[in-house]
């Protein structure tokens, strides 16, 4: 089994590092230049449909960032469709591109989340009453959602812009049972923004197995010197206006 | 029966039969699992509409390592669902220590990797608890050839008693980047295997090498090919029409296709395609 994991490996090792020191033989050396390339493309298209505002931003460095990702992340997943995400998550541990383009992170988590929801598996959706009586209801949300919390305004200004204006934002992006899509900017205190994305983020998590009162004792943790119960309760208040709160789990 | 693969850009027109109106429909199953909305609606009405043939993308029957089996059980499940007439995978590897890179490597031509090979297509097919259908891919160069081509494709499909998806144009690509008579090739396969055939363009991007694009239309001699092959099968196979990309309008492709009909039907004068 050696030789034949060797030559696997020493060929797959070349289409992605373009690492030559391929010591077998092959019957074509002048076309397996071409490898390598059929591989980046397919990396680089994928990559460039899911973020082309990213691309842009980052000028020459795009093409770097996509070589780097292809010679140092093992892609795991069997569906090319997300391959954005583990790109994203590769780029959120490179400080030196993150720290160069500081609207970066928060571009390509705006552009995945734009595409993402989109294509967000179906759940079953549970039986669901509309009025909740007590504080032992358990709420259920719009699952196909992804709460942002950004820093800078990427949604409405162009990077470079957004650059110069720094602002701490929560942003929903979602799509409805009419599979339009959609993003909702919840206007909070910036104080509460941070407790807001993760009461979102566990909502979701936890989506109608968790009770009001369970809730707001976990976004306890997040807030200072502010009762949670009543802010769980706008919050949810504020779901409900925009149609993203669905009802409350009936058993 | 004369096919198709799905392609987003043709859903619409595949659906409500504008423009093009196949037979059947293939596609990937990994561009379709795990998706929901919009494109899974899409999904559903083509199923309801077609004979589906899954083409698979990532299994990576020649990797090194065993196939990955949580994929593999969620796979069965997907083509249980879309109940697939057939699953056909690529004889090649994508993928080694796990690390997918989306293109298809050539596995090398050597009694070693026959053994292993036959192992991992029993395995699968035990898992699917389906036939598996292979493809001859196109390849560039081939890896530390001990044999030749239709030698190693030919021990596979026979020791691990699968299918065979003979892709028609992967044949001349490879018939004319390596240098042999693609007809002597197609009749060194054991050809009561096939199960069926796939059809393609590709692009001649140096003097003496082609790659398989499937972004061009199909050449006239890839069409005589074909002809030449099915006169050649036991019995008549549907016929599947790859394009994925710089994509034409529907109708374009509905020529490609009347094509390839009246192709098997001069060999075969309408005799009915048979599947499962």
């Amino acid at each position: 089994m050696a030789s034949f994991k060797k030559v696997q490996q020493q060929f797959h090792d070349y289409c992605r590092k373009r690492i030559n020191s391929l010591d077998f033989h092959v019957s074509r050396k002048d076309a397996l230049p071409h490898y390598p390339r059929l591989v980046y493309n397919i990396f680089y298209y994928n990559l460039l449909n899911a973020y082309p505002i990213t691309a842009t931003y980052l000028g020459e460095e795009w093409e770097t960032l996509v070589t780097l990702f292809l010679k140092k992340h093992d892609c795991h997943t069997h569906f090319i469709w997300l391959l954005p995400q583990e790109f994203l998550s590769f780029v959120e541990d490179q400080p030196y591109y993150t720290d160069k383009f500081p609207v970066l992170l928060d571009l390509m988590r705006w552009e995945w989340a734009s595409l993402y929801v989109q294509i967000m598996q179906d759940v079953e959706i549970p039986s669901l009453a509309q009025e909740c009586n007590s504080l032992e209801a358990f709420p259920f949300v719009n699952p196909y959602q992804q709460p942002l919390l950004l820093h800078y305004p990427v949604f409405r200004l162009s990077p470079f812009e957004a650059e110069r204006h720094p602002q701490k934002t929560l942003l929903i992006a979602y799509r409805t049972e009419e599979l339009k899509s959609h993003y909702l900017q919840l206007h909070l205190p910036q104080e509460l923004l941070l407790a807001a994305y993760h009461l979102l983020k566990h909502l979701l998590y936890h989506n109608g197995k968790l009770s009001l009162l369970a809730l707001s004792q976990y976004i306890a943790l997040y807030l200072q010197n502010k009762d949670p119960l009543p802010f769980t309760l706008q919050l949810l208040n504020v779901l409900a206006e925009k149609g993203l709160l669905w009802g409350f789990r009936k058993d | 029966m004369i096919g198709i693969g799905l392609r987003r850009v043709l859903s619409e027109a595949i659906i409500h039969k504008k423009g093009i109106a196949p037979d059947f429909i293939e596609f990937a199953p990994e561009n379709w699992m795990g998706i929901g909305g919009y494109w899974r609606k899409q999904l559903k009405q083509v199923v309801e509409r077609y004979p589906v043939f899954c083409h698979g993308l990532s299994l990576s029957i020649g990797s090194p390592e065993p196939p990955d089996k949580p994929f593999l059980g969620a796979l069965k499940k997907f083509l249980d669902e879309v109940q697939a007439v057939y699953y056909s995978e690529h004889l090649s590897f994508s993928k080694v220590q796990n690390a997918h890179l989306y293109e298809l490597f050539p596995i090398p031509f050597t009694e070693e990797a026959i053994k292993h090979v036959v192992k991992q297509i029993r395995y699968v097919q035990e898992v699917l608890e389906r036939p598996l259908v292979i493809e001859n891919i196109s390849y560039y160069t081939a890896v530390t050839p001990e044999m030749d081509e239709a030698t190693f494709l030919r021990a596979i499909l026979e020791e691990s008693d699968c299918l065979l998806l003979l892709d028609v144009n992967n044949v001349y690509v490879n018939a004319f980047n390596h240098g042999y008579d693609p007809m002597a090739f197609i009749s060194a396969l054991p050809l009561e295997r096939v199960a069926y055939i796939h059809i393609a363009g590709h692009e001649q991007v140096e003097p003496s090498l082609i790659i398989d694009t499937h972004g061009q239309p199909v050449i006239a001699a890839v069409y005589e090919l074909l002809e030449e092959t099915l006169k050649l099968l036991p019995k008549e196979v549907p016929i599947l029409l790859e394009r994925d990309f710089n994509i034409p309008p529907a109708e374009v492709l509905q020529g490609e296709l009347n094509v390839l009909k009246a192709i098997k039907d001069g060999v075969f004068q309408k005799s009915t395609a048979t599947i499962p």
